[in-house]
């Protein structure tokens, strides 16, 4: 689910046309539309056999995004919603993408979700946004887990996992892991899902690691 | 080549010669025969494979005559023409790579390759390059994004080896697009008044970055028809492009959008993007003017910022200069647990926070009547 409602990218990601369905995330948010019908089947287009994938865009259209920012959110619907999906889709898993920022659309998800996954690079800003989110994360009792991204080259995994150690100790988070900085993500422009264009790259093989921890969290029943 | 003869009669058998002149006026032959067996006889030929002498080391146009042989009497039947070029297209965008092959010079003869535009050199041409042990020249060069755009020429000369017709040739250079990546708004206050800062990177089809021209943002006020312009250019330091705008006092909170429409930036050579306008909402906070500090206490603050960064400054310098000849540079990441518990306690006095804080608190006190999702 692209819950970035202001600037929305993953149908980049996953190559689809943002004018392609009728409804998107916004028309749900605003009660325009079912959850089901903002909702595509993703196997056929990622070239997947096993399981089944459904992608939930955001829009892309200015007048639908401030559309979304002045008409306010509320957790019942938006619980609902979820619900609405996990039943009619089988969902054991449901992951809502957000900006980083602590707007109300990020509360709204931090509310509905059972745990919080929270991507950081290893920067002051980010650190910065990461303890903000962890405190009030703790607020609203939501367990916070931590994967650390974008680590450089020239740290050594057993610094970085240290380093990750001590991150996730000083902010009384779970630490998941963490992603080295790949200059062959970057170079493919987001124009698809990376690890599955290079299975055998060796960082699908951490995002497998990471996936496999993150079932390890437990699914939607 | 393909000849297709209609009209022949099962059985009967048909000769014919194909003759291919290339651009310097050499002929080159090559004999088919075959029986029919229907209304249509169909014959294949390669060239130069299959025919003696033959081959592709002038660039130009090659033209073939067909003469049926057999039966009597000798007849010219069909004309064509191919045409064999140094370059494996004749139109590219910038930041393409042309590939160039070329044949019929001397076992590592050294060529002197040429890239023109209206008689004038490319950057960084001539350039010199050995042909292989069979006299084949492979020549790839990556078009700059600022290559004059139209007809653009390539062309060899060899030490040794004379070409008539020589290898040249033109080909066509067209703009190419660039899209817009990671747009940011990020809205600060800067003495008393907000400013809506634009941030974002432009990246050719290469995956290179432009560095270059610029774009006009449209910033547009939560009624969604208000739009104000904003002129976005590059910053080296941050190696992004960057635009401000300044919020009146008198504008609106809420949600805002920045926009970069369809073909609003331009890198100056007249390579242009994004191909679909690109957006990013961005939330405005009501000012409190009863927060705003005197000017004095502002001005006090700043005195009292720079002395400090300076200090810090001079921290940093002694540090690189200390550890500058190590090997490894260390960085040091503080965080200020204060100033984190201050910005969650902002996040927590809005008025949403505490209505998702009480729904969550009603939903726990009924769990079995609302399962938790998410």
């Amino acid at each position: 689910m692209d819950m970035d409602l202001e600037g929305p990218g993953l149908h980049v990601i996953f190559g689809l046309d943002p004018y392609e369905l009728p409804f998107t995330l916004n028309d749900v948010l605003t009660n325009g539309a079912q959850p089901e019908q903002a909702t595509i089947k993703m196997n056929d287009r990622l070239h997947l056999t096993k399981g089944g994938i459904y992608f939930a865009p955001a829009s892309v259209k200015v007048e639908e995004i401030l559309k979304s920012l002045r008409s306010g959110f509320e957790l019942d619907s938006f619980s609902n919603a979820i619900k609405k999906l996990t039943e009619k889709f089988g969902l054991d898993y449901l992951l809502v993408d957000t900006h980083p920022g602590l707007e109300d659309d990020t509360l709204l998800a931090m509310g509905v979700c059972n745990n919080l996954v929270v991507i950081s690079r290893l920067d002051q800003q980010d650190m910065f946004g990461t303890g903000v989110l962890a405190e009030v994360a703790r607020t609203l009792e939501k367990p916070v887990h931590l994967v650390l991204n974008m680590i450089p080259s020239a740290m050594s995994p057993s610094e970085a996992s240290k380093v990750l150690d001590k991150i996730g100790a000083n902010f009384k988070v779970q630490v998941l892991g963490w992603l080295p900085f790949s200059e062959e993500i970057t170079n493919s422009l987001s124009k698809s899902v990376f690890i599955l264009d290079n299975p055998r790259h060796p960082i699908a093989k951490r995002f497998n690691e990471l996936a496999t921890r993150l079932e390890g969290l437990g699914g939607m029943n | 080549m393909i000849l297709n003869v209609s009209g022949t009669t099962s059985g009967a058998i048909y000769g014919f010669s194909w003759n291919v002149t290339d651009p310097s006026g050499a002929l080159s032959s090559y004999f088919s025969a075959g029986a029919a067996n229907g209304p249509v006889l169909t014959l294949n030929a390669v060239y130069p494979r299959d025919f003696s002498g033959a081959s592709v080391k002038y660039n130009g146009t090659y033209r073939v005559n067909i003469f049926q042989t057999y039966p009597a009497p000798t007849v010219l039947v069909a004309t064509g023409k191919f045409y064999a070029g140094l370059t494996d297209s004749l139109a590219y965008k910038r930041t393409a790579t042309v590939f160039i092959l070329a044949q019929g010079y001397a076992s590592n003869e050294n060529i002197t390759i040429r890239m023109s535009h209206a008689g004038v050199l490319a950057s960084g041409f001539p350039k010199y390059q050995l042909a292989d042990t069979t006299g084949t020249l492979s020549y790839s060069w990556q078009i700059p994004v600022s290559t004059p755009l139209g007809s653009n020429n390539v062309s060899l000369s060899g030490q040794a080896t004379v070409k008539k017709p020589p290898d040249s040739q033109i080909f066509t250079v067209q703009p190419t697009s660039v899209s817009i990546t990671q747009l940011s708004a990020n809205v600060t206050l800067i003495q008393g008044t907000q400013v809506a800062d634009f941030t974002f990177s432009s990246t050719y089809p290469d995956g290179t970055q432009a560095n270059t021209g610029a774009a006009t943002v449209r910033v547009i006020e939560p009624n969604g028809i208000t739009n104000h312009l904003v002129s976005a250019i590059y910053n080296a330091t941050s190696r992004a492009f960057h635009g401000t705008y300044r919020l009146a006092s008198s504008s609106p909170s809420g949600g805002w959008a920045a926009v970069i429409d369809s073909a609003a930036f331009d890198d100056g050579y007249g390579n242009v993007g994004p191909t679909t306008s690109v957006v990013r909402g961005f939330i405005v906070e009501p000012t409190a003017s009863s927060q705003t500090p005197p000017t004095s206490t502002v001005t006090y603050l700043l005195l009292v910022a720079v002395i400090l960064m300076a200090a810090a400054l001079a921290v940093v310098v002694s540090w690189i200069l200390f550890f500058g000849r190590k090997k490894v540079q260390r960085n040091v990441l503080k965080v200020d647990f204060q100033s984190i518990e201050r910005e969650a306690a902002r996040v927590e006095h809005r008025d949403f926070f505490a209505k998702i804080h009480d729904q969550l608190k009603q939903q726990q006190t009924k769990p079995e009547e609302e399962p938790k999702n998410g």
